[in-house]
C-alpha cells in the first residue's frame, strides 16, 4: 500500500496546498526549461501521466511575447 | 575561411572527459551526469559511439546508480527521478534494488566490515568517485537520505544517455519518475527543477 504524500494529492486535484508548496520552494526557479525536461522525460518513457498537459500547454502559450 | 573541425583532437578530448573531467569542471560535481550526457551525446553526434563500447556497461550502471528510488511507503515519491552525482553518499546500487533497510538496522546487525562501510558513507560527501560508496553483495541498500532528491534536468539526461546506448529502461522506475514529475508541476503549468527545501540558482 503506497501512502501518497498529501501535497502531491492536493496538486493532482488542484486543491489548495499550492500556496504552502510555493512557500516551501520559495526562490526555486520554475520555467520553460523544466517544462521541456518534463515533456522530454514523458516522451522518452512514453508515459504522460506525470504531466498535466493542459496546464503545461497554457503555460507555454502564456510565455509568448 | 573557417578552420576545419579537428575530429581526431575532439575525440581525444572527449575520451579524456569520459575518464577524468578537466579541473575547471569541478564546481559542477553535483551535475556530473549532465557532463556525462554532453560527452556521450558528442560521441553519438560524431557517430563514434563504438569508441565507448568498452565502457558502455559501466556508464549505464553509473547512470542507474544515480536513480532516486522510492522507499516502501512511498514517502519520498515526490523526490524520485535521477540525481546528478553520487556526492550525497548513497550506496552503489546499479541494480536499483528497492530501499528497505535503514542504516541503523544495518549497524546493529553489522560486522566490522559493515561498520567501516557505514562510517565511510557518512564522510562520503567529499567523495568524487562515481562508483563509491560501494555496498558489498548481500548487504541491503541504505535508508532514504534526508537531502536526497532528483533533479528534473538530470532525470532527462539520464534517460537520454540510456537511450543513446540502446538500454531497454528495464531498471527505470517509471511510476516513481512520473510521480516525481507530478510533484514538480505548479498550478500555472510550469515545472520546478527539484524538491529541495532550499532556494538557490539553477545549478
Amino acid at each position: 500500500m503506497i501512502h501518497w504524500p498529501t501535497r502531491m494529492i492536493d496538486r493532482w486535484h488542484g486543491h489548495d496546498g499550492l500556496s504552502s508548496f510555493s512557500a516551501l520552494a520559495s526562490g526555486s526557479e520554475s520555467d520553460l526549461r523544466f517544462v521541456f525536461c518534463a515533456a522530454a522525460i514523458s516522451s522518452l518513457l512514453n508515459d504522460w501521466s506525470g504531466v498535466d498537459i493542459d496546464r503545461a500547454t497554457n503555460y507555454i502559450l502564456s510565455c509568448q511575447v | 575561411m573557417s578552420k576545419p573541425i579537428n575530429y581526431i583532437g575532439l575525440q581525444t578530448y572527449l575520451k579524456h572527459c569520459i575518464g577524468v573531467l578537466p579541473d575547471r569542471y569541478k564546481s559542477q560535481e553535483s551535475n556530473r551526469l549532465t557532463l556525462v550526457y554532453f560527452t556521450v551525446s558528442a560521441f553519438d553526434l560524431l557517430d563514434k559511439l563504438e569508441l565507448l563500447q568498452s565502457q558502455r556497461d559501466d556508464i549505464i550502471d553509473m547512470v542507474y546508480s544515480l536513480q532516486v528510488l522510492p522507499d516502501e511507503s512511498g514517502s519520498n515519491l515526490a523526490r524520485c527521478g535521477f540525481r546528478g552525482s553520487s556526492l550525497i553518499g548513497n550506496p552503489w546500487n546499479p541494480q536499483c534494488v528497492r530501499v528497505t533497510t535503514p542504516i541503523s538496522i544495518s549497524l546493529s546487525q553489522s560486522n566490522r566490515h559493515t561498520d567501516r562501510i557505514v562510517r565511510y558513507l557518512s564522510f562520503s560527501i567529499v567523495n568524487r568517485m562515481a562508483r563509491s560508496p560501494w555496498i558489498p553483495p548481500g548487504q541491503q541498500p541504505t535508508q532514504v537520505l534526508q537531502h536526497d532528491y532528483a533533479h528534473i534536468a538530470n532525470t532527462y539526461v539520464a534517460l537520454c544517455i540510456l537511450k543513446i546506448f540502446g538500454d531497454d529502461y528495464s531498471r527505470v522506475n517509471r511510476d516513481a519518475i512520473t510521480a516525481g514529475l507530478r510533484a514538480l508541476q505548479n498550478a500555472d503549468g510550469r515545472f520546478e527543477r527539484n524538491r529541495s527545501r532550499y532556494p538557490g540558482g539553477s545549478s
